[in-house]
């Protein structure tokens, strides 16, 4: 049974921009696909939909089998726990240290400090972050910062983990270190959705590719390629 | 809401206060100066009023009785004319402490001693000073006082009534200025004040969007902020306390010389506790509806 499923999706912008032209694909739980295509292909849009930070103007979503299009506006907050997400610009919290951003995640659930003090070592340790704790935003590198975004992203255990560009601005080292987590969290069982244009990372997973040109699928192949 | 997660939300308003420094000094600053303005103006107006008011205390008819009638009697119209609805007051002053008063403020006048030897006897009349509880209601005082004991009495109120007239119309300019000024200078401070805390907030706009991507609900990302300008407007408030006393105490002398019964720093001193209560909850009513009302506005888009 698919986890995510979406039926004719279509976005189109107030400028009559169409973002979206009837998306329909399902994604099954611990899958990992890439999303491909080019700047402006709709990759970013099509995973806010998702997340539903954004609203399809015509077709539907579905969420283990609910229409989130029914998920009330109050609620979506609970919803959107059911993600981790991880961006290109990281999205830390500036004012925060390394260890807050990260409790954060556990803070809104409303886990006790016990659980927050014990998990998010723990986490840090995985992606090697565990010395610079104390470290606020603009201390770090950015790789460093990605990884403490990755480790936000999944220490609430989220069912899904989508990952937007989360390379676009790393060298080509920490490159390499963000896929090999993100790889390790597919392993443990969480389905990842991550939108690249980088080729060689897609040609290396040898997992799903979907291929969005102008807004449409043009392409969904099951251990595909970037071309 | 959990308490736990009320609890969080409260430090994390105390931790952006506390470590964005630069943002919270320039917030609390401009707050101070808001609730400073209105301090301000609720003193001037004081000032203002107090001296209206005395202005208006010195206006009164007087209702001066012939010689020929009796102390008695004249206690008793006091007893009447207090019985109208529009009057304040009425002070019963006798013909001898006329004479006594006169003779003491132009002693030291010949001109005017000489003439009262020559006339030799008291040449003043027992009279009652009524005061209205409004200007307005003078002429209709003294029409009643006229119509009643006019074979008894004559009022000096047809002689002032000009007089009393530009008074009265002196009177209610001023205090329709001062009001209408007092009312714009807490108007700007409450713009000037909802604006600063805008400001700061479109600081922080991406770290709300942030918060609810990693699954903060709405209310987890305003509670913050709305405790966060809990605290601006304490600080402010404490603040402009300060400014307000220092303001007081250093225009006090000057404010003497030029007005006697102007008693500022006589009334701040003796409502030191209401007006600082006042100035507090001024100030956290402000920094919370303020912050609360420009947070809703961002989470709204």
């Amino acid at each position: 049974m698919s986890l995510i499923t979406l039926d004719k999706v279509t976005k189109i912008y107030p400028d009559e921009f169409v973002a979206l032209e009837e998306i329909s694909c399902r994604i099954r739980e611990g899958e990992f696909v890439s999303l491909v295509g080019a700047s402006g292909a709709g990759k970013s849009t099509l995973l806010k939909m998702i997340y539903a930070n954004e609203r399809p103007t015509y077709g539907a979503i579905y969420f283990g089998g609910r229409d989130i299009a029914s998920i009330p506006e109050r609620l979506l907050p609970f919803y959107r726990r059911n993600f981790g997400t991880v961006f290109q610009d990281f999205k830390l919290l500036p004012k925060k240290t390394v260890f807050e951003n990260v409790a954060y995640a556990l803070e809104v659930q409303g886990k006790s400090n016990a659980q927050i003090r014990e998990e998010v070592p723990k986490i840090l340790e995985i992606v090697g972050m565990a010395d610079q704790m104390d470290k606020y935003p603009d201390q770090i590198s950015g790789g460093e910062a990605q990884r403490i975004a990755l480790a936000r992203a999944v220490i609430h255990r989220p069912r899904v983990l989508i990952a937007d560009e989360p390379t676009g601005n790393l060298d080509p080292v920490s490159t390499d270190e963000i896929i090999r987590l993100l790889l390790k969290i597919n392993e443990l069982g969480t389905t990842v959705i991550l939108a690249t244009h980088d080729q060689s990372i897609v040609d290396r997973l040898h997992k799903r590719v979907i291929v969005l040109n102008q807004g449409r699928i043009v392409r969904d192949d099951s251990q595909g390629r970037y071309n | 809401m959990k308490t736990i997660k009320l609890f969080r939300t409260f430090n994390e308003g105390v931790q952006n206060f506390r470590r964005d420094k630069w943002l919270t000094a320039v917030t609390v600053m401009v707050m101070s100066l808001a609730l400073y303005l209105i301090g301000v103006s609720f003193l001037s107006g004081f000032g203002i009023l107090t001296v209206v008011n005395n202005i208006e205390n010195r206006i009164n008819i007087s209702m001066n009785f012939d010689s020929d009638i009796a102390e008695n009697e004249i206690l008793e119209i006091k007893k009447e004319v207090e019985k109208i609805q529009e009057v304040q007051s009425v002070i019963y002053i006798s013909r001898e402490d006329i004479f006594n008063n006169f003779n003491e403020q132009y002693k030291d006048s010949r001109e005017i001693m000489k003439t009262l030897e020559v006339i030799e006897e008291n040449p003043f009349l027992t009279s009652l000073l009524v005061t209205a509880d409004n200007v307005e209601h003078y002429e209709n005082i003294n029409t009643y006082l006229t119509k009643t004991y006019k074979n008894k009495m004559y009022s000096n109120y047809d002689k002032n009534k000009g007089t009393i007239g530009e008074l009265h119309n002196f009177i209610v300019f001023i205090r329709n200025v001062s009001l209408g000024l007092g009312a714009i200078m807490i108007i700007i401070s409450i713009l000037l004040n909802l604006n600063t805390i805008r400001m700061s907030l479109y600081a922080n706009r991406k770290e709300f969007e942030i918060m609810r991507l990693v699954g903060a609900s709405n209310l987890y990302v305003k509670l913050p902020t709305v405790f966060e300008g809990f605290l601006y407007g304490l600080t402010s408030s404490f603040l402009t306390i300060v400014a307000l006393i220092i303001t007081v105490y250093a225009t006090d002398p000057f404010i003497k010389k030029m007005l006697p019964d102007v008693k500022i720093a006589e009334f701040y001193t003796k409502h030191i506790i209401e007006i600082c209560l006042i100035v507090i909850a001024l100030g956290v009513v402000l920094g919370t509806i303020s912050s609360y009302i420009a947070i809703r506005r961002y989470l709204e888009k």
